[in-house]
């Protein structure tokens, strides 16, 4: 991408570095009314852009099907509205049904979708041997069942972790701190490449660094 | 009666749900639709209650103006924006059913939501340091584990890791996509017995946090 030319696309990248001087103005000094002004603006805009995908949703999912004939449509329709009783202290109760109904389809596509993925696959791939791929193949299928048994262990708190529970939770708990580790260090690189996009993006305004 | 509506009748509806949506997935029943309808249903249900949250804003936002509250200029501004940028969006979505055929919001959009969104993500960038610090301190196995476990991960993805020593692309590659397997296996697992407890609680009327008043009024 090229530097632009045009007159509001140049106003538009500075307006957008301006804004993001702002924000780092909380991190680099301190709480300040400029850092609110940019935070606010943000809350307002972020809303605003739900408010109208959320209503696009609505439109395409549910006016225009009633309004094709699919009158059962309503049903939601009437639901959604009944939502909005959570503001009138005495019809609040009105409200419960519509979260009945978020609640409930959510659980049941919740359960239905984590034992797959995140209980049954889990145990497959974990007590499955590998079929090559030599010794340190061996060794990692080992590392990952002791460490997988011993983990799930530490999350007993039913038993008192003492006798001989006492040393495989306490592996256990070693095994999840590499994972958090790990993990760790995934979140502060990712961070760290946003933040890196961010002084790109301030040296190209600056037409320090092409664009 | 009333109590009955206002709980009973609503556990069992929650119930009622969540069945359906089992019934459908764990005994596959064929050609019934009912379970997808419903899913439709809470679907659209949930995009018009996210407008709760905007009204909620919006109505302590005006009375923050109304009563002249301390910094109730933010307030102000926090409305004129979201006005701006609703009926700009709007605009777009009356004329051609897209919100972004509106130059007004496609330039707000790119210039003002898009760099202030990229910038208050990676804020945290600033204080992961200090966190790092606290977290990488070797003051007991447990916290010398998850120091070497952390440095050898970002010291394999930073090209000065490998500038140093090409081992640590190699080390951090296994605790990336071995070591750390069973501690996130486990998380899962936990985290889906968990849900699947609290989903059947939730079935049998022993949750009833999520609604409005707790389901006591």
């Amino acid at each position: 991408m090229a530097y632009p030319t045009a007159m509001w696309d140049v106003i538009g990248l500075w307006t957008g570095w301006v804004l993001m001087l702002m924000i780092y103005s909380y991190p680099l000094y301190k709480e300040n009314p400029v850092y609110r002004t940019a935070e606010y603006m943000f809350i307002g805009m972020m809303l605003a852009i739900n408010v109208v995908t959320n209503f696009s949703n609505v439109v395409r999912i549910c006016i225009t099907p009633m309004m094709g004939g699919d009158f059962l449509m309503i049903v939601p329709l009437i639901l959604g509205i009944m939502i909005y009783t959570m503001l009138i202290p005495e019809y609040r109760w009105v409200s419960r049904y519509p979260v009945a109904l978020l609640v409930g389809a959510g659980f049941g596509l919740g359960i239905r979708g984590t034992i797959a993925p995140n209980i049954q696959d889990a145990i497959i791939s974990t007590i499955t041997a590998p079929s090559d791929g030599g010794m340190m193949a061996w060794i990692n299928f080992l590392y990952i069942a002791v460490g997988l048994i011993c983990s799930m262990m530490y999350f007993l708190l039913t038993f008192e972790h003492t006798g001989p529970l006492k040393a495989p939770t306490r592996i256990g708990r070693l095994f999840i701190m590499i994972a958090l580790g790990a993990y760790f260090g995934n979140t502060v690189l990712f961070r760290f490449t946003m933040l890196t996009g961010r002084a790109q993006f301030f040296l190209q305004v600056l037409k320090l660094i092409p664009m | 009666m009333s109590q009955i509506l206002k709980r009973e009748v609503v556990y069992a509806f929650t119930g009622l749900v969540t069945v359906i949506m089992f019934v459908d997935y764990f005994f596959f029943v064929d050609g019934w639709g009912f379970a997808e309808t419903v899913r439709t249903w809470a679907v659209i249900v949930f995009n018009i209650s996210l407008g709760l949250g905007a009204v909620q804003l919006l109505r302590q936002s005006a009375m923050n103006i109304q009563r002249k509250r301390s910094n109730y200029g933010f307030s102000a501004l926090l409305v004129a924006t979201f006005a701006i940028m609703l009926l700009t969006g709007l605009a777009g979505y009356a004329a051609t059913g897209q919100m972004t055929d509106n130059a007004i919001y496609n330039w707000l959009f790119n210039n003002m939501y898009t760099p202030l969104g990229a910038t208050l993500y990676p804020i945290t960038g600033f204080y992961i340091f200090s966190a790092a610090y606290r977290s990488f301190r070797a003051r007991n196995i447990d916290a010398a584990l998850m120091l070497i476990a952390g440095c050898f991960v970002i010291l394999s993805n930073a090209p000065v890791g490998e500038a140093i020593w090409p081992g640590f692309a190699t080390i951090g590659e296994w605790f990336r996509f071995t070591g750390q397997i069973p501690g996130m296996r486990t998380f899962a697992m936990v985290g889906s017995l968990g849900m699947i407890a609290y989903g059947f609680r939730a079935l049998l009327g022993k949750e009833r946090g999520f609604y409005a008043g707790g389901g006591e009024e």
